[in-house]
């Protein structure tokens, strides 16, 4: 108890020093530190995007925590990274005690733990979710920012900049409709045209099928909209480790095997383009890939 | 032997009508089945004419409405028909041997406790090695909860206390079920309880039907001999044990029958509740009270009454389908609570 | 009676236990074919136990029961049903079937599952129900019947098995006298006509009247046994009913009519 009052007070003494940039911080909702501001030892993040990102900017040593999810293969791409980090589940309880200098979180699911963190004088910065694929070097500078890697933040958006261009010069797509794709995930949740999911497929050269349907964001589709739907490419958005549920089931109902056998069908996992990072590259290069097999099987047939 | 003179049957008119119209009960329900069972293909969230299901029936027609026919809407009323007729010959079957009209597998806590079993065997992976484990799980649950039944109900159980015992043994099964659902690794698992309690023949495919399909035929083969025992029954263990019907191996082949049959049908569809009540009631007076006669009538009539839900589930909002327990309760509630006012006087 | 005799319906030494408790203890009692024994004692003494154990429908902890020199439990389920017939105490329906269909339930040992009634049965179901005086409601479902009403059908239905044994619990509980007075007749001449019948009764004039012999059964053991006369001897009926009776004969036929409690009750 005595312990707790004196973190608290540190902390808040902290916290008052940190303030006034937090909240420039969300007020301008585009971070850039003062320079010469201290980089933040003791970084707590309660969004499994954010802890990514943290990893991916090479901040480990400075992490006091992350979400469960962060350490989960199926949510999180970095799981390995995680490992050894303390978990948290996103609630304020659990980081106070930590005494963390920097408090990330993202915009959706944490928002009455935010409000209780910043009552509380924590230093805490909102990444809100990529909806869009420019939101993604966004992100990236003020995740960059509040932790102060802000050279290597500005490193990574480059190479994703000059990888996505490329990307999208080199899959060059051809004059005439697009092919339409439909992403489908357990339990039939698909997202629409306001997701980052849907500007993924969009980049890689599709369109979206869900949008065809009169889905934005995310929507549950009927096993038979799938198929009638009939797309030319079926994503099937699954978990890299996937443990049995009857949603699970949805996926592998054998009507979508029949209907879109072969290379109609593509499998993703959830965790490629969950968060707005940098490896929602891979799945924009699988998805051209897939495009360009479309293509030419087409081609083929009609010769 | 006495030599009494024959004396004329009684209103052979009147016998003849009533024999005509039992006789008709099986033909009329057969028919009224096909027709659901047709009507039943085609309604769904994509649009398909009737034309178009024939075609599709019969291997014509475009790829995707042959795919959503027999893939999706074909298993899912076969299905129906199964679990249906499971419940409607189960719910009559131990109205008959409990002498009781307020039994059915779902107020007596069996189909919570096989959905228990099932949920066990599913989201602990085992039913993932070992695919029969999902029907088995919820036949052994079904067993377990017979089982505790008698414990709770004893053998002269009074309809009050049978109904009690079945409160107890669904209240306990459903909390070890949410408690299952909310441990298991996935992280839909928790959501998924909805169709466990409420039961769903959505996304259901051949597998499912050939996986429950064996245990079904067999827990209805065996609910089929029970015809003759519950007539004797109607008078008591006794006086059926004096006409010759050895009433413990009856209430063998019964609990067996039900447990298989309704195992099965939960483990694929869920607990679909009040199915097994409303039906035998309904068909009672055309087959003149006898509890023998209401098995294949009940199991047909459990068919089509499963088929009717089925289809008013997917009615109201077309992609975004409601939970079948969720008619079953709104129809069979009402009717429930009408029972036990009607019988107010032989509760204890 | 001591041994198995060669023929009718035979206990020897029967001892049946319920929950661990004995019901009776040692019962040994033989009926032939005609005979009409009637089987008498205060309540919980046993008798209800005994008709149950008499067909089987209970298990005997020690002891035998046999048809025809044969233990009961070796025939064939179908086989002891024709040969023995039953009826309860208490019996109800649970369902509303007609009295026909109900006392057509007698005919069920007498075909095989498959098939339906015939016309032997029928026969059977009507003779029934005329010899009970239950054949002008015969088209009426039993729950709408009348306590005697009931009562009758539910002996035309075991009457209908035709059997070669009848074991009744309390035939004419709960009818008025002429209807009592009349299933009586009806057992009467079934026994003459060869049936031989077991029953139990409250009603001692009756059983004075048309029982070949008594047994007094008290506390689960057999207290007395033999013609109805010396059954009920003054002294059995104060030292098992705790009572004191005017014994006498009107029209040929022996009556019995309990005047007052002694108050003295034989102890184990």
């Amino acid at each position: 108890m005595a312990g707790g009052v004196l973190i608290a007070g540190r902390a808040v003494r902290q916290g008052w020093r940190a303030l006034a940039m937090a909240l420039a911080v969300l007020a301008l909702a585009s971070p850039a530190p003062a320079e010469g501001a201290p980089k933040p030892r003791r970084i707590a993040s309660l969004n499994v995007c954010t802890d990514q990102l943290v990893l991916m900017l090479g901040a480990r040593e400075r992490l006091v925590s992350v979400t469960f999810l962060a350490a989960d293969p199926s949510s999180s791409a970095l799981a390995e990274e995680a490992r050894g980090l303390r978990l948290n589940r996103g609630r304020a309880e659990e980081i106070l005690p930590l005494a963390p200098d920097l408090v990330l979180a993202g915009d959706t699911a944490a928002t009455p733990t935010v409000a209780l963190l910043t009552r509380l004088k924590r230093r805490v910065v909102v990444v809100p979710l990529a909806l869009t694929l420019a939101d993604i070097p966004r992100n990236i500078e003020t995740l960059a920012g509040a932790i102060g890697e802000e050279a290597k933040g500005r490193r990574m958006i480059a190479r994703f900049r000059e990888a996505l261009a490329r990307l999208i010069r080199d899959a060059s797509p051809p004059p005439g409709p697009k092919p339409v794709a439909l992403l489908v995930g357990p339990n039939g949740v698909t997202s629409g045209e306001d997701s980052l999911t849907g500007a993924i497929i969009a980049a890689a050269g599709f369109a979206n099928g869900a949008a065809g349907l009169g889905l934005s964001g995310v929507g549950r589709l009927p096993l038979e909209r799938v198929i009638g739907a009939n797309p030319d490419l079926l994503i099937l958005s699954s978990l890299k480790v996937e443990h049995p549920s009857l949603a699970g089931g949805f996926i592998r109902h054998p009507a979508l095997e029949r209907a879109f056998a072969g290379r109609r069908k593509i499998r993703i996992h959830h965790h490629v383009w969950a968060c707005g990072t940098p490896l929602v590259l891979g799945a924009i290069e699988r998805l051209i890939e897939a495009r360009a097999s479309l293509r030419g099987a087409r081609r083929a047939g009609r010769r | 032997m006495s030599a009494l003179p024959q004396a004329p049957a009684p209103a052979p008119a009147q016998a003849r009508a009533m024999g005509a119209q039992r006789g008709l009960l099986l033909p009329a329900l057969g028919v009224l089945l096909v027709a659901i069972f047709a009507v039943s293909l085609g309604i769904g969230p994509a649009e398909i004419g009737m034309r178009e299901v024939w075609a599709a029936l019969t291997g014509a027609g475009t790829d995707a409405s042959r795919i959503i026919i027999l893939e999706v809407r074909l298993p899912r009323a076969i299905l129906g028909v199964m679990v249906g007729a499971t419940l409607g010959l189960a719910g009559a079957a131990l109205q008959g041997f409990l002498r009781n009209p307020l039994a059915e597998p779902g107020l007596i806590g069996i189909s919570a406790s096989a959905a228990l079993g099932a949920v066990l065997t599913l989201y602990t992976g085992i039913a993932a090695a070992f695919t029969l484990a999902l029907p088995l799980g919820g036949i052994a649950g079904a067993v377990i909860g017979v089982g505790l039944l008698q414990v709770l109900a004893g053998r002269g159980g009074s309809a009050l206390t049978l109904i009690l015992a079945g409160i107890a043994v669904t209240a306990m099964a459903g909390a070890l079920t949410a408690l299952v659902l909310n441990l298991a690794p996935s992280p839909f698992a928790a959501l998924e309880i909805v169709f466990w309690l409420m039961g769903s023949l959505a996304d259901r495919s051949f597998a499912h039907v050939w996986l429950a399909l064996p245990f079904m035929a067999v827990g209805w083969g065996l609910l089929a001999t029970l015809g003759r025992p519950l007539d004797a029954l109607t008078l008591g263990e006794d006086t059926a044990w004096s006409l010759g019907f050895p009433v413990g191996d009856v209430r063998a082949r019964l609990v067996l029958g039900t447990a298989l049959s309704v195992g099965a049908a939960t483990a694929v569809a869920g607990t679909i509740g009040f199915l097994g009540l409303v039906v035998p009631h309904l068909l009672r007076p055309f087959v003149a009270h006898r509890p023998g006669a209401l098995l294949l009538p009940s199991a047909l009539g459990g068919a089509v009454l499963m088929l009717l839900a089925d289809i008013a589930v997917r009615l109201p909002f077309p992609g975004n389908e409601l939970k079948l327990g969720v008619l079953t309760a709104l129809v069979g509630g009402p009717f429930f609570l009408w029972l036990i006012i009607a019988y107010r006087r032989r509760l204890p | 009676m001591t041994g198995l005799a060669a023929s009718g319906l035979t206990a020897s030494g029967l001892t049946v236990a319920l929950d661990g408790t004995d019901i009776l203890r040692d019962v040994s009692l033989a009926a032939g074919r005609g005979e009409i024994i009637g089987v008498i004692g205060p309540n919980g003494a046993g008798k209800t136990t005994l008709l149950r154990a008499l067909v089987g429908a209970i298990p005997h902890r020690a002891g035998a029961v046999t048809l025809d020199g044969r233990a009961i439990m070796d025939l064939p389920p179908r086989e002891r049903a024709r040969r023995i017939a039953y009826l309860g105490q208490e019996e109800a329906a649970q369902w509303a079937i007609t009295s026909e269909t109900l006392v057509g339930l007698g005919r069920l040992p007498h075909r095989p599952s498959w098939q339906g009634p015939g016309a032997r049965d029928r026969e059977a179901v009507l003779g029934a129900l005329r010899a009970c005086d239950a054949l002008h409601f015969a088209a009426r479902p039993v729950n709408r019947l009348s306590g005697g009403e009931r009562t009758r059908v539910l002996l035309a239905r075991a009457l209908a098995v035709e059997a070669e044994f009848l074991l009744a619990d309390e035939p004419i509980a709960g009818l008025d006298p002429a209807h009592g007075l009349q299933v009586m007749d009806v057992l009467a001449a079934r026994a003459a006509a060869g049936l031989g019948l077991i029953v139990t009764l409250h009603d001692l004039t009756m059983a004075a009247r048309n029982c070949h012999r008594l047994v007094l059964l008290d506390k689960g053991r057999i207290a007395a046994s033999g013609p109805p006369a010396d059954v009920l001897s003054a002294r059995n009926l104060e030292r098992h009913y705790g009572i004191a009776a005017h014994a006498g004969t009107a029209g040929g036929k022996p009556f019995l009519v309990p005047l007052a409690r002694t108050g003295e009750t034989e102890e184990p």
